[in-house]
């Protein structure tokens, strides 16, 4: 019962979705459905001629002269008259409809990408961006063609056989009867073998989707299932699946085969003839309609049952999209971060982070936190995973808002500044090098499309990486992702001479990049040290040794600040220490240091 | 040739039981049969309506005696159908069954090479939406396909024997509505071909710049986006042109029926006028036109239902049809547990290009080995080779005393433990995940490994502890936290050999140490061979197998030995030496 209601309010919230994203074609809609209407009523014209026409044979017959040329002519003209506009018509409404389909998934795109450039950096996790990704490759698609086409395919499905009918029941009442034939007992038996139908589909799809789950994790898992011996249990989960849904299937559809069949028994071709010419003879000698319309009916009767079918499953494609539209109307409701309107402009680079508080949800990342970063200084957060540090570093970049306190650069809140003049200020260099699919200079001159070559290789010498990228064959107009792959360490590089360019005086950034690529450490290191040269600097710090030098270095604990201040002053407090002993990294000074593992460290820190 | 016998039905045969194969052939006879009486009914319909109008015999028989006749057609044509349609649906469904089955079983026994980012994706769309696609195509379309075919080439006979000219305009109706749709087909096709690349990439596009907002907010670049903007102009573009060609490929499909009858009709007419066609006969005929191009509408759906869902079938060929890795059917005894011996091992990925060549080592039992070079020298590639996720080229693999080929993958698995860059955790338990490494081990023994992995502080973290369930893949835990479990479940599983890759460890810094621990501890129960990028790692290690970036050994030795040497190892450990010293302020 309940299973029923929510996917019935399912189905609803799927309507409604489609009905918000249809608005904006809505009039084009209308007068496509409108064309197609009448388009579908002309459809009745072939077999109006073949009343007309009968009538004058027959009577051409039954009065033994020849047959009345100038009326069959004139029906002929009709029907080829008939034909035209019909054709017109549907060509004109199927323009319509194609130019609205444009239209919307063009506006839809478009939305999508205002709302994306206005959401909160923080939203766009790898969560959200597989929503983004199904939203503008799969749901649009799915999306656009139904909201479009659909409502003028189902008019046109319905609208056709249904005015054939309509025709007969106009040639007369009983004849109507006759064109309808045995459907409605072909209904009944057909709801009678559909009896049950939505629970069992629903116990289905769990069963289908378990199977596909097993099926992912005898993939995606194949390399742990091998190694801990767990093939055999994993390939028989999968088995046990794979059979319990056959079984299920099996179990579902004979008996539903067998009783459509029965169904369809009741409209199959040599039925309807025979109750078709059976009861049209009757009319025929009771002199109320004559034979060729007794044939219409017939045939009417013969195109019936296929039409209902096609027409249910129309209605189910489309509720199909249902899901795809909620989708995309939730990513169209994407969270706005909010911009001023009055922006203040900041006076000079010093950071003041103040009592700021910031939660995922029910998890308290950061509390009451407080930081100062005096201009040109360098300020490293250090602390175990999930201690707040990157949540930090996130704030201060305006990736979201702080839930209380403030953070201000220049003595200006960073809400109080527009983007413009937020990202002048500020830049980062974070793990992921975020590489466009263009060429290599438009990736560095990302923030100066203005730049000269001249500079981009300037920028491209400091970051370490000219050489590699003149060794290209295209070199500095080489497309990533097309003509060439970038290894980890190369790809940091070319962001790090993006951030050089872009110039801005406030850099954040993360110091796994350092060591993103062991491979190639030593040319990420020396572009790092160009990169915060004369900058006001706040590191995501891992390796102690490395910020060792830095002004500032703020120890961090589940969310609160456990200690700062220098190397110096931190060599005694016992935060710093543990969070130096557990990196276990050591500042080799000199030779004599370099032994295996722990206990050099210990060494170094109780040394210290 | 492929796409006839997937109409007739016959690509199927392949993948069906024999007995299926039986059923699924009666049924597809049947379904002929069924067509043929069809057909005939249909036929009557000539002589009943003829016999109607003059109260005569037509064709030898009465009204009446026709009206019987088609009784009798109902009669059998339901009794067939039921039967064809049964024995279609009990293949249709052996089918689906048996290609699950068979899908499962190649999946687990394919090389692990063999598996990409997105085969999970694209085998669980496989068995869950397509297959029940294909079961459909083969259990419904092929069947009412050649009832369609049967009933159509009856009437086709029919009309002819009834009225030559009329079979004749019937006859040309049928290439004439085939043509007609294949070019509507092929316009539809030609405006969608122009239009798919350009909205790939608009789709692309937008998915770039939702995934680097960061990058570009930052370098002021907003919806203004230059790239993303040609992007959309290029899609209106092109889906100008594919809305000329998809509705001129929609007009021509959607009136094809029209256009045949409005002729057949208009024929017909002209005939009867001139005195070409019986009068009477002149209703029959445009009455059989109107129900014979609905017939041919039917029968060309069908087509496109099977041929579209014959495309999934050449992929399940594709799959069905790649290698398994060839595997002994009884193991060659471990001989000597724990030892790693490389003998002139050749190994491409791509013929010709080869990524190892005449490797020559031996790791013995107990010692550890750490593996160094420049990236892309085939450091990984080795790993995988000993894991036997590849077959080499030439030369031999041996782990335990036997050549890998010569062991069983189970025998195989025992000796080893993998820890790797990309752990996968299944959607379960933390503790179910580490377990998995010895499935018995006692309390003591998991809290101990999980406090030396570090897998404890994440325990500690996460508000339900050991039971925090990890998501598909591990996709709530971070990469080095997913670290920690593969290390953990390597501690537990105590293999004769270990193979270690450093590489991810380094972004899980803050946990260095117990990384440290762990190894220490691995070294001690287990042979260790080790991707090495840490100075400590590399120094402690018994062996040094220097790689060239060419895949051959450019030096083998210790620390202490190949330290003095002015080969390619002193310049590498010198580099590393100046790296680990780097202070970014």
């Amino acid at each position: 019962m309940t299973r029923d209601q929510t996917s019935k309010q399912k189905a609803q919230a799927g309507q409604n979705a489609m009905k918000r994203l249809a608005q904006p074609i809505r009039s084009y809609v209308i007068v496509a459905q409108v064309l197609t209407f009448i388009s579908g009523v002309l459809n009745v014209a072939p077999y109006v001629a073949l009343v007309k026409l009968g009538q004058v044979f027959l009577t051409a017959y039954q009065q033994a002269k020849p047959v009345d040329a100038p009326t069959v002519r004139q029906n002929l003209r009709f029907l080829i008259f008939a034909f035209c506009m019909r054709l017109f018509l549907y060509f004109l409404g199927l323009l319509i409809t194609h130019i609205a389909d444009i239209k919307l998934r063009n506006q839809l795109r478009r939305r999508i990408v205002e709302k994306l450039a206005g959401a909160p950096l923080a939203w766009f996790d790898t969560n959200n961006s597989g929503k983004v990704r199904k939203g503008v490759q799969d749901d649009t698609k799915m999306v656009h063609t139904l909201i479009a086409h659909g409502p003028v395919d189902r008019l046109n499905a319905i609208i056709s056989p249904l005015s054939l009918m309509i025709y007969c029941f106009i040639l007369d009442w009983r004849l109507g009867l006759l064109s309808v034939g045995t459907i409605p007992l072909f209904l009944l038996l057909y709801s009678w073998s559909m009896k049950g139908m939505g629970e069992k589909t629903v116990a289905m799809d769990n069963k289908l989707a378990e199977v596909s789950a097993h099926m992912v994790e005898l993939v995606a898992g194949i390399k742990v299932v091998k190694a801990f011996a767990k093939v055999g249990e994993t390939h028989e989960n999968f088995k046990q699946a794979a059979n319990d849904y056959a079984d299920f299937y099996y179990d579902w559809c004979m008996p539903l085969v067998s009783r459509s069949s029965l169904a369809q028994s009741v409209v199959s071709t040599p039925l309807i003839l025979l109750v078709c010419l059976g009861g049209g003879v009757l009319m025929i000698e009771a002199g109320i309609v004559s034979l060729p319309a007794v044939l219409v009916a017939t045939l009417v009767a013969l195109t019936l049952p296929s039409a209902l079918i096609t027409i249910t499953k129309i209605v189910w494609s489309y509720q199909l999209a249902g899901s795809a539209a909620v989708r995309l109307c939730e990513l169209l409701d994407t969270p706005q971060m909010s911009e001023t309107s009055s922006p203040k402009t900041p006076a000079g680079c010093s950071v003041e982070i103040n009592n700021v508080t910031y939660s995922y949800g029910e998890t308290v990342a950061l509390e009451d936190v407080s930081v100062y970063l005096p201009e040109g200084s360098v300020t490293a957060l250090l602390g175990p995973s999930g201690s707040g540090k990157s949540t930090l570093a996130m704030l201060l970049a305006r990736f979201a808002d702080p839930d209380a306190g403030s953070i201000k650069i220049g003595g200006v809140d960073l809400r109080d500044m527009s983007f413009d003049q937020l990202y002048d200020h500020v830049s980062f260099v974070l793990q992921d090098a975020m590489l466009l699919h263009t060429s290599i200079r438009n990736n560095i001159a990302l923030a100066k499309p203005t730049a000269s070559l001249e500079e981009v290789r300037q920028v491209a010498q400091a970051a370490q990486i000219d050489d590699t990228i003149m060794a290209l064959p295209a070199a500095y107009d080489t497309i990533l992702g097309q003509d060439c792959e970038l290894s980890g360490g190369e790809q940091q590089r070319v962001a790090i001479a993006r951030a050089i360019l872009a110039d801005a005086p406030i850099l954040i950034m993360d110091e796994a990049t350092a060591f993103a690529d062991p491979d190639s450490e030593a040319e990420i290191q020396r572009a790092l040290s160009h990169l915060v040269k004369g900058r006001t600097v706040l590191v995501i710090a891992h390796r102690p040794g490395a910020i060792r030098g830095a002004n500032q270095i703020v120890v961090m604990e589940r969310g609160h600040i456990a200690a700062r201040g220098r190397h110096e002053d931190l060599i005694n407090n016992n935060h710093y220490r543990s969070v130096v002993a557990q990196s276990g990294t050591v500042d080799w000074g000199t030779e004599a240091h370099v032994s295996v593992g722990v206990d050099s460290v210990r060494e170094e820190v109780t040394h210290a | 040739m492929l796409r006839g016998k997937a109409i007739l039905g016959l690509r199927y045969k392949r993948w069906l039981k024999p007995e299926h194969w039986q059923r699924y052939k009666l049924g597809l006879i049947l379904a002929g049969i069924e067509g043929i009486l069809i057909g005939i009914a249909l036929v009557i319909l000539l002589p009943i309506s003829m016999s109607l109008m003059t109260g005569e015999r037509s064709w030898g028989l009465y009204f009446t005696h026709w009206l019987i006749v088609l009784a009798a057609i109902a009669v059998i044509v339901a009794a067939i159908d039921y039967i064809s349609v049964r024995q279609c649906y009990i293949a249709g469904l052996g089918f689906m069954r048996h290609m699950l089955l068979k899908l499962g079983h190649k999946i687990a026994n394919w090389p692990l090479g063999a598996f990409k980012a997105d085969t999970a994706g694209e085998m669980s769309r496989i068995v869950s939406k397509e297959m029940v696609d294909l079961m459909e195509s083969m259990a419904h379309f092929n069947k009412n396909f050649l009832t369609g075919v049967g009933s159509s080439l009856i009437v086709i006979v029919g009309c002819w024997a009834w009225n030559r000219s009329f079979g004749l305009l019937v006859t040309i109706a049928v290439p004439t509505y085939a043509l007609i749709i294949y070019i509507a087909s092929h316009c539809v096709d030609r405006g969608q071909k122009m239009s798919e690349p350009a909205e790939q990439n608009l789709a692309s596009r937008i998915v770039e710049f939702a995934k680097y907002q960061g990058a570009l907010r930052s370098a002021h670049v907003g919806t203004d986006y230059k790239v993303l903007n040609e992007a959309f102009a290029a899609s209106q573009k092109y889906g100008l042109k594919n809305l000329i060609w998809g509705s001129l490929g929609n007009i021509l499909s959607g009136m094809a029926a029209q256009i045949i009858v409005v002729s057949l009709i208009v024929l017909a007419g002209v005939l009867a006028v001139t005195g070409q066609l019986m009068v009477l006969q002149t209703i029959v005929i445009i009455g059989m036109s109107l129900r014979f191009i609905t017939m041919l509408e039917d029968v060309s759906n069908n087509l496109f239902g099977i041929v579209e869902r014959g495309q999934m079938l050449g992929r399940l060929d594709e799959i069905l049809d790649t290698d398994e890795l060839p595997e002994v059917k009884s193991s060659a005894p471990i001989t000597s547990p724990g030892e790693i011996v490389i003998e002139n091992v050749v190994f491409a990925y791509n013929p010709g290009q080869p990524v190892i060549q005449n490797v020559n080592f031996v790791v013995s039992q107990g010692e550890m080995c750490a593996i160094v070079g420049p990236s892309g020298c085939g450091k990984t590639t080795i790993m995988k080779l000993i894991a036997r996720f590849y077959d080499i080229d030439s030369g031999s693999v041996s782990v335990g005393g036997q050549d890998v080929r010569d062991l069983t993958t189970e025998k195989l698995m025992e000796q080893i433990s993998m820890v790797f860059q990309d752990v996968y955790l299944f959607d379960d338990t933390l503790e179910a995940n580490v377990l998995i490494g010895r499935p018995d081990a006692t309390r003591a023994e998991l809290e101990r490994v999980a406090e030396l992995a570090g897998v404890s502080e994440i325990v500690r973290r996460l508000p339900d502890g050991w039971k925090t369930r990890c998501g598909e893949g591990g996709r709530s835990l971070s990469g080095g936290e997913r670290q920690r479990v593969s290390i953990a479940r390597a501690l537990l599983k105590r293999a004769p050999i270990v193979l270690f890759d450093e590489a991810t460890s380094a972004l899980d810094a803050e946990n260095e140490v117990n990384i440290v621990k762990s190894m220490k501890e691995l070294k001690q129960h287990s042979t260790l061979l080790v991707i090495a990028h840490k100075l400590e790692t590399i120094q402690a290690a018994d062996k040094i197998v220097v790689l060239a970036e060419n895949g051959t050994v450019a030096q083998i030795g210790n620390h202490q030995k190949l330290v003095q040497d002015p080969g390619p190892y002193h310049g590498f450990w010198m580099q590393r030496y100046q790296n680990a010293g780097w202070k970014l302020v």
